[in-house]
């Protein structure tokens, strides 16, 4: 029987034989530990700074091109509310500076006019053009009359039908004093009816008379409506006023 | 570091190249050294690009905020009152063409001061129409000679 060949530290015949360097590392190569390790940190680093370009895309992205509306602040331009993208706000600022271009300049020349005495021919888009303050001034006026008809229609027609039920229940009545009493209401009703209409006709109730909007109160400096005093409300919105409060 | 180094002969070598599976491990390692160049490359120009994005994205923020300043810097806010005046008609408007249940007419906004002095303005413009009407009238009546 062979003997086995004394093979050193149990290296394979194939690896022995071979014509190749070998070399058996106690434990793990030098410097490879440190490697592995840094390879990790090196691959967070890139990880977190890839994470805060992204984030920094995605904020920038959002507060400019941001579709939403505040609700609870009021927008000149948007009925839905005040913009909250910048996008956005550019754009109802630009609708602003348009619609208020040469209001000054306009106001100026009709003084003016007024000093020569002669009738102006100047106009303001943002007054008279279709959907201008005076073409809303006057479907405001036309709303707040019919308003006021639908409430004088209910006054009168609770009216009428009282004295309808008033005068269904007379009809049935065979007690003299009961008719007696009902004969009165039905003629109270109808007075009451009458002075109705015709306080409607003379529109002499003055909680149901429509201030005309041209006639409208003037904004006080203590107003705090942004119609009124919009520095005061949004100051922001003004450069002048956001750097006198700097 | 225990070990047993052979110096390879310049034979071997020779007769190494010719073996496949050399060759096929120097392959291997080349594509690996290619792929692991690609890897590094996408990573570093990924990197590179979300740099930019951010970059450009920064720059477009802050120049939205420098127009949207320079636009407010005009008009003042007499005429912005103005045009929020028109607005607030418009959705008082809105809400007076919905089902109305109380007892009380509504009450016009308040005019902004500016569009006061614009009425006045106007109503002005409107009397000085009508007196020069009746000034223009004048040459049309009889004309009454002083005695001699």
């Amino acid at each position: 029987m062979d003997e086995p060949e004394d093979t050193i530290d149990g290296l394979p015949d194939i690896v022995r034989n071979s014509d190749r360097p070998i070399i058996i590392y106690q434990g793990a190569p030098p410097n490879q530990m440190e490697q592995a390790a840094s390879n990790s940190l090196g691959l967070l680093s890139w990880l977190a700074l890839l994470s805060l370009c992204l984030f920094i895309i995605g904020a920038c992205f959002w507060n400019v091109w941001n579709p939403a509306h505040d609700p609870e602040q009021a927008s000149p331009i948007y009925a839905e509310g005040r913009p909250i993208g910048l996008a956005k706000q550019i754009e109802e600022r630009k609708q602003i500076n348009a619609l208020s271009a040469d209001l000054v300049t306009y106001i100026d020349r009709v003084r003016a006019d007024n000093f020569d005495r002669r009738r102006t021919r100047a106009t303001h888009p943002l007054l008279s053009n279709p959907g201008g303050v005076d073409e809303l001034r006057r479907a405001w006026d036309l709303k707040c009359q019919s308003v006021r008809d639908s409430i004088y229609d209910r006054r009168i027609g609770r009216l009428e039908a009282r004295l309808a039920e008033a005068q269904r229940q007379r009809a049935r009545q065979s007690n003299s004093l009961e008719a007696i009493r009902l004969d009165s209401e039905v003629q109270s009703l109808a007075r009451q009816r009458n002075d109705e209409l015709a306080r409607r006709r003379a529109d002499s109730d003055p909680a149901l008379r429509c201030t005309p909007s041209a006639l409208a109160t003037v904004c006080s400096k203590s107003n705090s409506e942004i119609w009124c005093n919009p520095d005061k409300v949004r100051p922001q919105e003004f450069v002048e006023k956001a750097t006198q409060r700097r | 570091m225990i070990g047993k180094v052979t110096s390879p002969p310049a034979e071997g070598a020779r007769h190494s190249l010719r073996d496949p599976g050399v060759v096929w491990r120097m392959v291997r390692i080349s594509v690996a050294w290619v792929a692991r160049s690609v890897v590094r490359l996408w990573v570093v120009g990924l990197l590179v690009a979300a740099a930019m994005g951010s970059g450009v994205a920064l720059n477009q923020m802050f120049q939205a905020r420098g127009q949207l300043e320079s636009l407010r810097a005009e008009p003042g806010p007499d005429a912005y009152a103005v045009v929020a005046y028109r607005r607030e008609l418009a959705r008082q408007i809105e809400t007076m063409g919905r089902n109305r249940t109380e007892e009380a007419v509504p009450q016009p906004p308040p005019r902004p001061q500016l569009l006061e002095e614009i009425d006045i303005a106007r109503q002005r413009n409107q009397q000085v129409v009508s007196q020069g009407s009746a000034v223009a009238s004048a040459p049309t009546m009889p004309v009454v000679n002083a005695p001699d």
